[in-house]
């Protein structure tokens, strides 16, 4: 008795830990509409979810412990494995950010594209510039332009 | 934010409008507006930053001392080729705007002044080449840059008068792109009088969006459009 219900508690647990990773990745989808309700779960998942896997990962363990089984080490083993997959940022898996920007004097650019369009921004006296093309990958930047700190998006 | 600086990092999406989140909370902020939606700052604004959509050989000209991001080496082969805006004005939005009578992905620029929100379509903008109009009663002019691409909106009102002024397009002349029809005087693409009593004033910028006529009507649903 108390081995199968520690198997369900564990099974619920492991349900609990892929619904938590899985269902932000499903709802906040490019090529689907997201309904306010469904966002705001999504959000709320993915805010609770370092606790709510830290918790999962010791009542796998308990339980697993309890149950001296193999396959309950086996469902506690999943439930580790989901919560590292957890912790990755998939959208910056898909455009990775940038961390160390490098700049260059607009005059000294002579093989520029003069087309090419730009995002920019003159603050204290100090003119930037961020590629739309770069943006359109990276899609934020975090700088400092004339000592105003301030985050370029696209 | 609240003394706070913040660093944003990618962290979602929201009908094709991405998401960002700050490290310094785990607020979650949408990048149209730049107003937290979830987490302990909800609700909350970030300052918005004046700023401009240029062509390389506009801002150039403009700025020849200013600084321009490089790509990322290992990132190089990832960025968006050059007609990447066509392919993209191509792809499948989720966003209905079929009430709207307006392709969900139509380029249009953006103006919301009191409240108020008007959308121009950018192709026929870049065609007219200056746009007068009103918006949340503040007089305004759209004026494309001599390149044809980049656009920027003023306040069309001289420096130091409450008066609405026209403003009219007129190339080749001494370096201006418009002239108004109170002083006269000729106006670079920058806003700023190139002679006359105003010369060395320049007209107050109007914040303008370029985007997707979906992303822009998803969060200014009463936009009018032209």
């Amino acid at each position: 008795m108390r081995t199968k219900r520690s198997g369900w508690l564990l099974g619920v647990v492991v349900v609990v830990a892929v619904l938590v990773v899985l269902a932000p990745l499903l709802i906040l989808n490019p090529d689907r509409a997201q309904s306010a309700a469904a966002l705001q779960l999504a959000l709320g998942l993915k805010r609770w979810s370092p606790a709510v896997l830290a918790l999962a990962v010791l009542s796998a363990g308990l339980l697993a412990r309890r149950l001296r089984r193999i396959w309950g080490w086996g469902l506690a083993g999943l439930v580790v494995v989901v919560t590292v997959l957890g912790s990755f940022n998939v959208f910056e898996w898909m455009f990775a950010p940038v961390d160390r920007l490098e700049f260059a004097i607009a005059a000294d650019l002579t093989t520029a594209d003069p087309e090419d369009m730009l995002l920019c921004v003159k603050l204290g006296g100090e003119s930037r510039a961020y590629p739309v093309r770069m943006m359109a990958y990276h899609h934020i930047v975090n700088d400092v332009v004339g000592g105003v700190p301030i985050v370029a998006t696209y | 934010m609240e003394g706070r600086v913040l660093r944003f990092r990618l962290a979602g999406i929201n009908n094709q409008n991405f998401l960002m989140r700050d490290e310094e909370t785990g607020s979650y902020w949408q990048q149209i507006t730049g107003q937290a939606i979830a987490g302990p700052l909800k609700g909350k604004q970030l300052p918005l930053v004046h700023w401009d959509e240029l062509s390389f050989g506009v801002w150039r000209d403009e700025n020849p001392r200013g600084k321009m991001l490089q790509p990322v080496g290992e990132y190089a082969g990832r960025y968006a080729a050059k007609d990447w805006d066509k392919k993209m004005g191509k792809r499948a939005s989720v966003v209905d705007t079929a009430a709207t009578q307006v392709a969900p992905r139509e380029l249009v620029v953006g103006v919301k002044i009191d409240g108020a929100s008007r959308a121009y379509r950018y192709e026929k903008l870049v065609g007219g080449k200056l746009v007068m109009d009103r918006v949340g009663g503040q007089p305004i002019v759209l004026v494309v840059g001599l390149d044809g691409r980049s656009v920027r909106a003023f306040e069309a009102k001289l420096p130091g008068k409450g008066d609405a002024a026209e403003f009219y397009r007129k190339e080749e002349l001494g370096g201006g792109i418009m002239m108004d029809s109170v002083s006269g005087a000729e106006w670079s693409f920058a806003g700023c009088a190139l002679g006359g009593e105003y010369q060395g004033k320049c007209l107050a910028p109007v914040r303008l969006v370029k985007d997707y006529w979906f992303d822009w009507w998803s969060y200014n649903k009463e936009s009018s459009i032209r």
